[in-house]
């Protein structure tokens, strides 16, 4: 086992269990009052939704060809490869969307999401520029091979990085619409 | 002062005077055996030094006897006993070239086979005394060691078949007349001009095998033929005369190349030259749209001033480096490493620096996804000649006897072989397949399927009971081709005789049985599957080699040789139309990935830029929002400072 998938698993893994602690210990109290926050519209629903769906094929084809001890080729690399295009076009929507309204300063518009799931959000904006440039610099005439395998291992441990930080919005955001549930009258809940 | 001293010096007794010999014996014996273990240490013929040892040496017969010119009669010399008497002959006998038939030597990757040729029978055999799957053990067909030289020897080295053990010996009394065929040392390590190996052949011809290296040495001249002697001749006996006028063999040596003291000098290499590898390992490709001899160019490391022998190495015991990337898993052997491409062109796996000997420089690969080393070996993309829509046929030395003129000769000239086929093949140090270019023959022959499994028929003895087969030829039979009605007819005959076993025909990669209409049914089999062994030469420039320059659209495309080219599953007979064979398949990849790749490096110049602009987009609203946040911070900091 190489360390990156000891990597992959302990941070995947520790992540999971961080969920579940803070979901047990935290995530079942009802909310304090805050201010209140916009709700997605549905188109913004249907981008989140695809861009998410996009990165469980990225990580998915990742995850199987590194099961099988292999770096991804043939029909798997063609599927990232075209969920890749998505899952960028994604990103650069939300980020142009969501950008104002995650700004941790108060602003105009009223906040998008909870601080923490801001500071998921500039993580996440962060790593993805970090992806695509690290695969894209491979496809030009810039590096040899070293260079690619540095490029390569930049990628992969983004990669981790913004499956975790997908995971934890993933869960921020599940825990918002929860916590907005039971802030509902029962009738709406 | 002395002379009274002298009288003052006391006799020391006997018993003293005797441990003072014994001890000087002791000395000198400890001396010597010191001497003699420093001698045993260095092995035979391998001098320390890497200056060039004159070979000015006496020859030797087979029985260890010294060769005058003026000898009479005159034995031509032993390679055995004239370069054994420095370098140990049974040490060099482990090496490569000479260890097929010793069961325990390593096979390692499969390398060209010896090809049977039968014209008349439309048979081109594969035959290997290793046990590469694909060919045939030369027993298989009842070609002993004796048969196989006869088939064979003209590119043998000596050794090997040429030397075998005394039961095959016993088995042929030929080889009493013809001498065994020993390692002709001078066919590698001769940098003599005048050294002639097309002699060797004739030499074989004429069943002079004993004779052979003397002729090929140009030191005399060779006449008369162990052919033409009965089985009772014995050549270490002075001809009589009634065996002269048969034309025994018989030795003249060039008295002027002798010196004083009766030795000769042997213009001699530690590494071969070449041309002289050449001689067995030359590859010429043949048909329309294969390049004439000047148009093309030799290896790029020869052409770097390097020789074969620099890769190629090996010591006393002629174990040579083949230099494929998993040799040194195969033979045990890590050391191997470094003596493969990436040995000398790329960073280990640990990522310490390439063997880079020689000053080899390192592959850059500027561009080039790193998943390519994982898929392919470094000889896909720069070894050989580039892909083509159909893959040509080249003809070898060893396959088509490129050094002799002959009838032989000719572009239609079997076997058929087929270069460059990609397939997919274990050859990696770790284990794994990759693809990599080959050579590729459809095995042709007659044989008996006998519980599903093919055994080979001897080509002669198909053509013997061919012989009674009708000769009527339909309308459009050219006759030089074996047709599907005289292949049925030969079945038919096949058939009827007392062996056990289906006759059947091998051929264009499928296998023919007699079916219930008299004809020929068609079906796969294993055994009619082809045989490919790898190319590594002649390695093209860089800047020739398979997407240089970021031409990934050399394999990447819709209408790439790389993937899409065809491979015609041509045989000697006359099968009608030969099948074509997808290059993807022997790279066991899907057409309909490879075509999908193909439609979407259309588009991935488009992709490209849309996913920089992406980057980009990003990038600007990081570095606003970045700038942003900095700027508040800086707020924040210079009021907490105005209040402080």
């Amino acid at each position: 086992m190489s360390a990156f998938h000891i990597v992959t698993i302990a941070a995947v893994g520790a992540t999971l269990a961080a969920l579940a602690v803070h979901f047990a210990a935290a995530g079942r109290r009802r909310p304090a009052e805050g201010p209140a926050r916009v709700r997605l519209g549905p188109w913004q629903r249907l981008v989140y939704g695809v861009m998410m769906l996009a990165l469980a094929v990225l990580a998915g084809t990742a995850l199987w060809a590194a099961v099988c001890g292999e770096r991804l080729s043939g029909w798997l690399l063609l599927v990232h490869n075209a969920a890749a295009g998505p899952f960028a076009l994604g990103l650069v929507v939300l980020a142009i969307l969501w950008a104002e309204r995650c700004r941790f300063a108060a602003g105009p518009e009223p906040a998008l999401f909870a601080p923490a799931q801001r500071a998921v959000f500039w993580v996440a904006a962060v790593l993805a520029t970090v992806l695509i440039l690290s695969m894209m610099l491979c496809w030009v005439r810039l590096f040899g091979t070293s260079g690619q395998e540095l490029l390569f291992e930049v990628h992969r441990y983004a990669a981790v990085g913004m499956v975790v930080t997908a995971l934890m919005h993933l869960y921020l955001v599940a825990l918002g619409r929860r916590a907005a549930s039971l802030s509902l009258p029962p009738d709406r809940a | 002062m002395t002379g009274n001293a002298t009288k003052r010096r006391r006799r020391a007794p006997p018993f003293v005077k005797a441990l003072a010999i014994l001890a000087a014996a002791g000395a000198v014996g400890l001396a010597f055996s010191f001497v003699r273990a420093a001698e045993d240490a260095q092995p035979p013929g391998e001098p320390a030094s890497r200056a060039t040892y004159v070979h000015r040496i006496p020859l030797r017969d087979t029985e260890n006897g010294v060769i005058r010119p003026e000898s009479d009669p005159a034995l031509p010399f032993s390679t055995r006993t004239t370069c054994g008497d420095c370098h140990d002959y049974d040490t060099i006998r482990q090496g490569w070239h000479f260890s097929a038939t010793d069961t325990a030597a390593e096979s390692g990757r499969p390398a060209q086979p010896w090809i049977l040729v039968h014209r008349a029978t439309a048979t081109q055999l594969p035959l290997s005394y290793r046990p590469w799957p694909g060919t045939w053990r030369p027993e298989d067909i009842g070609l002993g060691p004796w048969e196989f030289v006869q088939a064979f020897g003209r590119h043998l080295p000596g050794g090997g078949p040429g030397e075998p053990d005394p039961k095959a010996l016993a088995a042929e009394p030929r080889w009493l007349v013809s001498g065994r065929l020993e390692i002709n040392c001078l066919a590698c390590h001769s940098a003599d001009p005048a050294h002639d190996q097309v002699q060797w052949l004739l030499q074989l011809a004429e069943q002079n095998f004993l004779w052979a290296p003397l002729a090929t040495s140009g030191l005399g001249e060779v006449r008369g033929s162990a052919r033409r002697m009965p089985e009772t001749y014995d050549p270490f006996m002075e001809p009589n005369a009634q065996a002269l006028q048969k034309g025994a063999p018989t030795v003249a040596y060039d008295a002027g190349r002798f010196d004083a003291e009766g030795r000769v000098f042997f213009n001699l290499v530690h590494k071969p030259l070449a041309e002289r590898c050449y001689f067995c390992h030359t590859n010429h490709g043949v048909g329309a749209e294969a390049p004439e001899k000047w148009e093309t160019d030799q290896d790029v490391h020869l052409a770097a001033g390097l020789a074969c022998a620099d890769c190629h190495r090996h010591g006393l015991d002629h174990r040579m480096v083949r230099g494929y990337e998993g040799e040194p898993l195969a033979q045990e052997r890590p050391e191997l490493a470094d003596f493969t491409c990436r040995g000398c062109h790329m960073p280990k796996a640990d990522g310490s620096p390439p063997a880079a000997r020689f000053g080899a420089p390192v592959a850059r690969h500027v561009g080039l996804p790193t998943v390519h080393f994982e898929k392919l070996a470094c000889t896909a993309c720069h070894s050989g000649p580039k892909p083509r829509m159909q893959a040509g046929r080249v003809q070898t030395s060893r396959a088509h006897a490129l050094e002799f003129y002959g009838e032989h000769r000719g572009d239609d000239a079997l076997p058929f072989i087929a270069e460059p086929v990609f397939v997919k093949q274990v050859n990696r140090l770790d284990g794994r397949e990759e693809i990599g270019p080959h050579r590729i023959l459809w095995p042709a022959f007659w044989g008996r399927l006998k519980d599903g499994a093919v055994q080979p028929i001897h080509p002669e003895r198909v053509a013997d009971a061919a012989k009674t087969a009708p000769e009527a030829k339909d309308a459009g039979e050219s006759g030089e081709r074996l047709s599907r009605r005289r292949i049925a007819e030969v079945l038919k005959i096949l058939a009827a005789g007392p062996d056990a076993g289906e006759p059947v025909y091998v051929g264009g990669g499928k296998l023919y049985r007699l079916g219930a209409d008299g004809g020929l049914a068609a079906e796969d089999h294993p055994a009619a599957r082809p045989y490919a062994w790898a190319l590594a030469h002649d390695v093209r420039p860089a800047a020739q080699a398979l997407g240089s320059g970021g031409a990934c659209d050399d394999c990447h495309a819709w209408n790439s040789a790389f993937f899409f080219g065809t491979v015609s599953a041509e045989g000697p007979a006359d099968l009608g139309e030969p099948q074509a064979v997808p290059m993807y398949e022997f790279e066991g990849l899907s057409s309909l990935s490879l075509r999908v790749w193909a439609v979407m490096f259309v588009f991935r110049p488009y992709f490209k830029a849309f996913l920089f602009a992406a980057a980009a987009v990003i990038g600007v609203i990081l570095l606003l929002y970045g700038l942003r946040g900095l700027a508040a911070l800086l707020k924040w900091v210079s009021a907490r400072s105005a209040k402080g």
